[in-house]
């Protein structure tokens, strides 16, 4: 069970003299379950990457298939398939909080399942265990309305509205940008949550596009370099953070964390190996300072 | 879908027409204007269509897209037409039933559709050649002199400008609420036109907060950058008259004046 990405490209405004190509020939398979991250310069196609994925734009060439469903259909029976396999594709846009429009947060998490025809009881279920999962109490917030709610409380309503959907994947575009240090942390914080799936929820599969290179080598099992519409590096965090020219080469730096731990290893202050958090940085600087 | 829209309709290129000055052209356009009014004779349009065929060519625009600019009043166009091949009395040239077309007719109706062609042609040369910054520049500096008479210029061209390059971005900003409000199950396609109405409920609140939000920002920031008003404020690209603006005006005064004659001469 996988989304597939078939040699995908895409232009804008074909033929007149605005014409762009944002995406070259970008094959790629997501796996069910997994947390994967997009990386890339601004205007290198990532926002137009996770359009694709999850049906909104179609490529110029190229395939999306969702569980082996072809977005792009011709026959009604094929229109019918691809519009339920796009129903298990969440899409978290960037700063969500700007769609927020209804008059109380309740009524606006609702808003998805009652468009896709759910009877008012499934909905109202939706609705609470949506606002469970990012942390808003319903009692306090589902009555208030969204406009008066903080920035990161804003932002985790608005995820809470692409949430009751249950989406199986869900697309964030740079969940954390313009958050204060603690928004932040509870955004991160909940989508590992709902990576990792536990207490009889199933583990949803997570597809992040962040400029946050640390948070990436942090979370993501696999991550993916866009520079001008290509990929040009896939694989573990820990493996593409080391090659550094394919970053430098795309616009990206290489994570704070691995910085800092290439100037301890160089001073003969820390251990060798693999880290990916500030946990394994301090055991990696206590192994090497337990050699001295 | 909204991304694929261009507003104004401004063709990049640095052709002659790109380089007349600004207010040169509109001047020149009404100029044209008032000819293809007043001397409606096939002559006089003879020379005009002549006219229109040697701009278009040497504007730089693709052919292809400048007839694009006909389409949106294709059927006042033909409309236009068929009432005057209708209706204008005179010696019949084809009968069916009740229709009756006639020679008057075909020529009257004919002379309108050309007009008419000749108009949009015209006007959107101006507006393919000329990016819209320019157009307001130059709209400003030509109703400045009506500043007497409590005409307010500067701030006209000032809520133009800003109209113009706010555009763009309420456009993006639109297509990405719709986008998100689609990716939430928002049909916008189907249904009665009450229920596509109340679908556009969801785009609209956010967008007025936004672009409210929006307007006070670049009102702050424009009143932390000292703006005043027009009084003595001067232009990074100022206009300017060339020699090119001097020719373009000397041949099309001639052209007036020679149609002026050929006029009086019938």
């Amino acid at each position: 069970m996988s989304i597939e990405l078939k040699n995908v490209s895409y232009t804008y405004m074909p033929d007149t003299p605005m014409e762009r190509q944002a995406l070259m020939g970008v094959t790629m398979t997501l796996e069910r379950g997994r947390f994967y991250a997009i990386a890339g310069h601004t205007g290198s196609g990532k926002s137009t990457l996770i359009q694709q994925i999850c049906g909104l734009l179609t490529p110029t060439s190229g395939e999306v298939v969702v569980e082996g469903v072809p977005l792009k259909a011709k026959s009604k029976e094929g229109k019918k398939q691809a519009a339920l396999a796009k129903r298990k594709i969440g899409l978290v846009f960037q700063y969500p909080e700007q769609q927020l429009f209804e008059e109380t947060v309740a009524a606006d998490v609702a808003f998805g399942p009652r468009n896709q025809g759910l009877t008012e009881e499934e909905i109202a279920r939706r609705v609470q265990k949506a606002l469970a999962l990012v942390d808003l109490d319903y009692e306090a917030y589902g009555g208030k309305s969204p406009f008066q709610l903080s920035g990161g409380q804003k932002r985790r309503a608005a995820i809470a509205g692409v949430l009751a959907m249950e989406p199986e994947y869900l697309i964030l575009d740079e969940p954390t940008a313009g958050l204060d240090p603690k928004g932040r942390e509870a955004i991160l914080e909940l989508i590992n949550t709902l990576q990792k799936g536990g207490k009889g929820k199933e583990p949803m599969t997570i597809i992040m596009v962040s400029h946050a290179m640390d948070d990436i080598l942090r979370l993501a099992d696999e991550m993916f370099v866009m520079q001008e519409g290509r990929l040009t590096a896939s694989g573990a965090p820990a493996e593409v953070f080391e090659r550094w020219d394919v970053l430098s080469e795309a616009g990206l730096e290489p994570p704070k964390l691995l910085l800092l731990m290439e100037r301890l290893r160089e001073a003969g202050l820390a251990e060798r190996g693999p880290v990916r958090n500030l946990k394994e940085a301090v055991q990696a600087v206590k192994r090497g300072l337990g050699k001295c | 879908m909204l991304s694929d829209i261009t507003i104004g309709q401004y063709y990049p290129g640095n052709s002659l027409l790109h380089r007349l000055d600004p207010r040169v052209k509109i001047l020149l356009l009404l100029l044209l204007m008032a000819e293809i009014f007043i001397f409606a004779s096939w002559t006089a349009y003879g020379f005009i269509i002549a006219l229109t065929c040697a701009l278009m060519c040497c504007s730089g625009v693709p052919l292809k897209v400048l007839l694009r600019s006909l389409r949106p009043l294709l059927w006042i166009i033909v409309l236009t037409f068929i009432i005057h091949l209708l209706g204008t009395p005179g010696e019949t040239a084809y009968q069916l039933g009740v229709i009756n077309i006639t020679w008057e007719g075909l020529s009257r109706g004919t002379f309108i559709c050309l007009r008419l062609m000749l108009l949009i042609l015209l006007s959107s040369l101006l507006t393919f050649t000329t990016s819209p910054v320019k157009l307001t520049d130059a709209m400003e500096a030509l109703l400045s002199p009506f500043r007497r008479f409590g005409l307010p210029a500067h701030e006209l061209a000032m809520m133009m400008t800003i109209a113009l390059r706010f555009v763009p971005t309420l456009i993006e900003e639109t297509d990405r609420i719709m986008k998100a409000q689609q990716s939430r199950g928002v049909d916008f396609t189907t249904g009665s036109i009450f229920t596509r109405l109340k679908a556009m409920v969801p785009i609209l609140v956010p967008l007025f907060l936004s672009a409210f939000r929006r307007a006070d920002e670049l009102a702050l920031a424009m009143e932390a950058r000292c703006y005043r008003g027009g009084v003595g404020r001067t232009q990074m690209k100022a206009l300017a008259v060339t020699r090119l603006d001097y020719i373009a005006v000397f041949l099309m005064i001639a052209m007036a004046a020679g149609l002026s004659v050929l006029a009086w001469l019938d």
